[in-house]
């Protein structure tokens, strides 16, 4: 598959209506059903969380940047004692279909995560133009071999 | 260890002066130490030496020799062969955390 080298998107079909689905978003018992058992979050926007990352032993730790009932989560995301300066972002998102919701997880960000002007590049991402981005160049590059 | 070279890789990242660096190899295609040094002009050439050591080190820049000098390029694999293997964890992470979701509602969806 051929993804942008700094972002990961997976989604699935899930056959209940996004109010349901939104259920395990809403709440942190909900939420630990699928992200992680040990997670604790104060689920407001500027509200903290953590737990113990996909890899079982770096903690992650984070800010609610954005919530929408039935539409998305999105959270900061910075794993502690990995050197980096600035956090990445995960985006959960629902978005009703004909058979019920399509659940998306997305990462991105993660070309900032050592750098010091991380404000930039997002601003950058978020206008879709992101042709300062080096490690964007060096994968164009490695897609070009 | 393919994490520990991901962390290196966004140490290195963070400075600007390697940036910089490798903002102009991205831009010329390759460059010798010279060249390098001409659009650095505060930096002492052991400065340059040890930026392009820790390039080299993050595996981000490859050196070519050509008769004595050495022609240095950015290393297109240092994304499949860094930071690829890195962002499959929060691959396999994603695929995971959604499959439990999808249980868990479809379970719901079940029983009413």
């Amino acid at each position: 598959m051929t993804s942008a080298p700094c972002k990961v998107t997976r989604s699935l079909e899930i056959r209940a209506a996004p109010g349901k689905v939104w259920r395990y978003f809403a709440s942190q018992d909900g939420l630990r059903r699928w992200i992680s058992p040990d997670l604790d979050i104060d689920l407001r926007v500027g509200g903290r969380f953590r737990f113990l990352g996909p890899d079982a032993k770096t903690w992650v730790s984070g800010t609610v940047l954005d919530m929408v009932p039935e539409g998305w989560l999105i959270l900061s995301w910075m794993e502690e004692g990995q050197g980096w300066q600035h956090p990445a972002r995960l985006t959960l998102a629902l978005e009703a279909t004909g058979a019920g919701t399509r659940a998306s997880m997305t990462f991105d960000g993660f070309a900032g995560v050592g750098r010091a002007d991380w404000p930039d590049l997002v601003a950058d991402y978020e206008r879709g133009s992101d042709q300062h981005n080096t490690l964007q160049a060096l994968a164009r590059l490695a897609e070009a071999e | 260890m393919r994490t520990g070279r991901a962390d290196t890789l966004f140490k290195v990242l963070a400075d600007p002066t390697r940036r910089r660096m490798l903002d102009l190899l991205a831009g010329k295609g390759s460059l010798n130490v010279g060249q390098l040094a001409a659009a650095f002009p505060d930096l002492v050439a052991s400065g340059i030496s040890k930026h392009l050591m820790g390039l080299r080190a993050a595996g981000l820049v490859k050196a070519d020799r050509d008769g004595r000098q050495r022609i240095y390029s950015l290393n297109a694999k240092a994304v499949t062969g860094t930071l690829q293997p890195w962002l499959s964890k929060y691959e396999r992470y994603a695929e995971a955390a959604l499959e439990r979701l999808r249980k868990a509602a479809e379970e719901d969806e079940a029983d009413t």
